[in-house]
């Protein structure tokens, strides 16, 4: 039996612009949530509408429990019509909510230097990765390991244009490097965020690095090339479009090595979004 | 409580609330959300004779209040049901309808006799109206003589109801649907996915890697009906209501028209719980008015 499911619904206490078509959109939930973990994601949609019919796959942004409930937040791009009527709502609204969903990040073992590499909305999870690894860091009973101490984490964020680089508020309160690049350099390096840490990889121990990764699909692929010579663990979170969010639909298969058939289709929803990205196929 | 129970061609069901095929992938993926043992039937995800990797994503794309699909029928093929699937499914009380899918006369035959032997399967599904493989169920469901020639078939290696899913994309459902009863099946479900396409003007190309796929959701649901409808004149079997169904007065539209069951498709994308809503609603709407049995609300069109 798989874990009780958060199914119900949510208050908008607020959804703010900001970025050009990015938000942050903070719910209160009908009832307590407290095993929400970076990496898993919420289906959200406004209630009561047929218009747009689907939920939205959200990935969490940041989870608080306040003296009126737990507060799930997410930071989201309007691509289409279904984020863009999400963008319409104002505190007061009324959400359908269903999460949290899918596989979290997982805290590597024996890596002291961890690298955070998002590309443009890819920060919301990350970001979230980067709080949950600084306030554990702070409670002894969780840092298990004899290098969590000591333990270092460097975001690398990515995006066309500085107005699109999103996060950053939040990523630098946890972070002690944070990197940045632009497309066309109008912030930080000029070039992707995945040839920015190209250069910067030649000086560091590999033998340290955890890698964790959120971002345009052309980024991850580039992403798993750069690091095929290495022995680098990475770990990415994916998207794809879904319907259900719970392994019914099969709208959101990608494709994965497969041990007896070469290749099969995954569900990104069930069997993910987080996935090792030597298991990802490229078409 | 009123009495709910009615009969699929044999096949006796507590409720008419049944889930439709592909929209409650093999019942446990639903088993946190609901007891499903509240349901009238579930009909799991079409089995083919072999395991089926389904399309090449992207496989969906919501258009207006719906979705269009090309999974591909993507399942794990009839002998992993039987050995991975039905030993949970056995341990429910409620009936499982399994629904099957072949690339040629011969398979849904095949098919049809290994599930017949399986202990737990309560009727079949034939599906002879998939639009979205090409090598699929479009041939059989598009003319008369194909689809009764399935049919003949699975009823000479099976002892099970039959149900048969009739396509709406075809000039004369109400003929095809004459034809399938004359053959030998015990009921109908009508409508599978009606065959749309999506562009991405950016790009200039289909939002389906598959390029067309099969449209479900509120949009199609006055298309369902108006084929229900049709359907219910001319036949003598049960037909079961599907198309575009949220609620509890989507289900009684189809009740009304004639429809002795309905299922219940997309929206279990959308709230996993929607079958047991549309079941409340539906014993609130009788309570209300007095109803003590369903079948004085099957068809009561007055026009």
């Amino acid at each position: 039996m798989k874990k009780k499911l958060n199914l119900g619904s949510g208050c908008v206490i607020e959804n703010v612009n900001v970025a050009k078509d990015h938000f942050v959109m903070s719910l209160l939930l009908a009832s307590t949530c407290d095993d929400a973990l970076p990496g898993q994601f919420v289906m959200v949609r406004k209630q009561g509408v047929k218009d747009p019919l689907l939920s939205r796959p959200l990935s969490l942004y940041g989870v608080y429990q306040t003296e009126a409930g737990t507060v799930l937040e997410f930071l989201y791009r309007v691509v289409g019509k279904g984020t863009w009527a999400l963008s319409r709502l104002t505190g007061g609204d009324q959400v359908d909510i269903l999460g949290p969903l899918g596989k979290p990040f997982d805290v590597m073992p024996n890596r002291n230097h961890l690298i955070l590499l998002a590309g443009g909305i890819g920060a919301a999870p990350l970001a979230f990765f980067a709080e949950y690894l600084a306030k554990n860091l702070d409670r002894p009973e969780e840092s298990n390991q004899d290098a969590s101490s000591s333990r270092k984490v460097s975001f690398y964020l990515g995006a066309t244009t500085a107005d699109a680089l999103v996060g950053l508020g939040k990523i630098e309160r946890f972070c002690a490097e944070i990197r940045i690049s632009t497309d066309d350099g109008s912030a930080g390096f000029t070039g992707t965020v995945t040839e920015l840490l190209q250069k910067d990889l030649i000086g560091l121990d590999h033998r340290n690095l955890g890698l964790y990764s959120c971002g345009p699909a052309p980024m991850i692929r580039s992403l798993s090339r750069l690091i095929e010579p290495f022995a680098i663990p990475c770990q990415v979170s994916m998207e794809e479009r879904m319907a259900c969010g719970i392994g019914a639909c099969l709208g959101c298969s990608i494709k994965v090595r497969d041990a007896s058939l070469g290749w099969a289709y995954c569900q990104v929803c069930t069997e993910g979004p987080v996935f090792d990205i030597r298991e990802l196929l490229w078409e | 409580m009123p009495d709910l129970s009615v009969d699929i061609g044999g096949l006796k069901l507590k409720n008419p609330i049944m889930t439709a095929s592909g929209t409650f992938g093999y019942g446990e993926e639903y088993a946190s959300f609901i007891n499903l043992n509240d349901l009238g039937a579930i009909i799991v995800k079409g089995l083919s004779l072999k395991p089926r990797m389904g399309n090449p994503p992207p496989r969906i794309i919501e258009t207006a209040s719906g979705m269009l699909n090309a999974i591909g029928l993507q399942n794990v093929g009839v002998q992993a049901f039987i050995e991975k699937k039905m030993p949970y499914l056995r341990t429910l009380e409620v009936p499982v309808i399994a629904n099957i899918l072949g690339e040629n006369a011969e398979e849904y035959q095949q098919i049809a006799e290994l599930l017949s032997r399986a202990p737990g399967v309560a009727a079949l599904e034939v599906n002879i109206s998939c639009p979205n493989v090409s090598k699929g169920g479009i041939a059989f469901g598009a003319n008369p003589e194909s689809a009764m020639d399935v049919v003949r078939r699975v009823k000479s290696v099976t002892d099970l109801p039959v149900i048969v899913k009739l396509s709406p994309n075809v000039t004369d459902i109400a003929m095809i649907a004459e034809g399938v009863e004359s053959a030998g099946a015990n009921a109908l479900s009508l409508i599978n996915t009606i065959t749309g396409m999506s562009v991405d003007i950016e790009r200039r190309i289909p939002h389906l890697k598959n390029i067309t796929g099969g449209l479900s959701g509120p949009a199609i649901k006055p298309i369902a009906l108006r084929m229900v409808w049709q359907v219910v004149n001319r036949v003598r079997i049960p037909v079961i209501g599907v198309g575009g169904i949220m609620d509890a007065t989507d289900a009684l539209e189809f009740l009304i028209v004639g429809a002795t069951a309905v299922q219940i498709g997309t929206a279990n994308f959308i709230n996993p719980q929607s079958t047991i809503h549309v079941l409340n609603g539906l014993v609130a709407y009788m309570e209300k008015r007095h109803i003590r049995d369903i079948h004085e609300l099957i068809g009561t069109l007055t026009c």
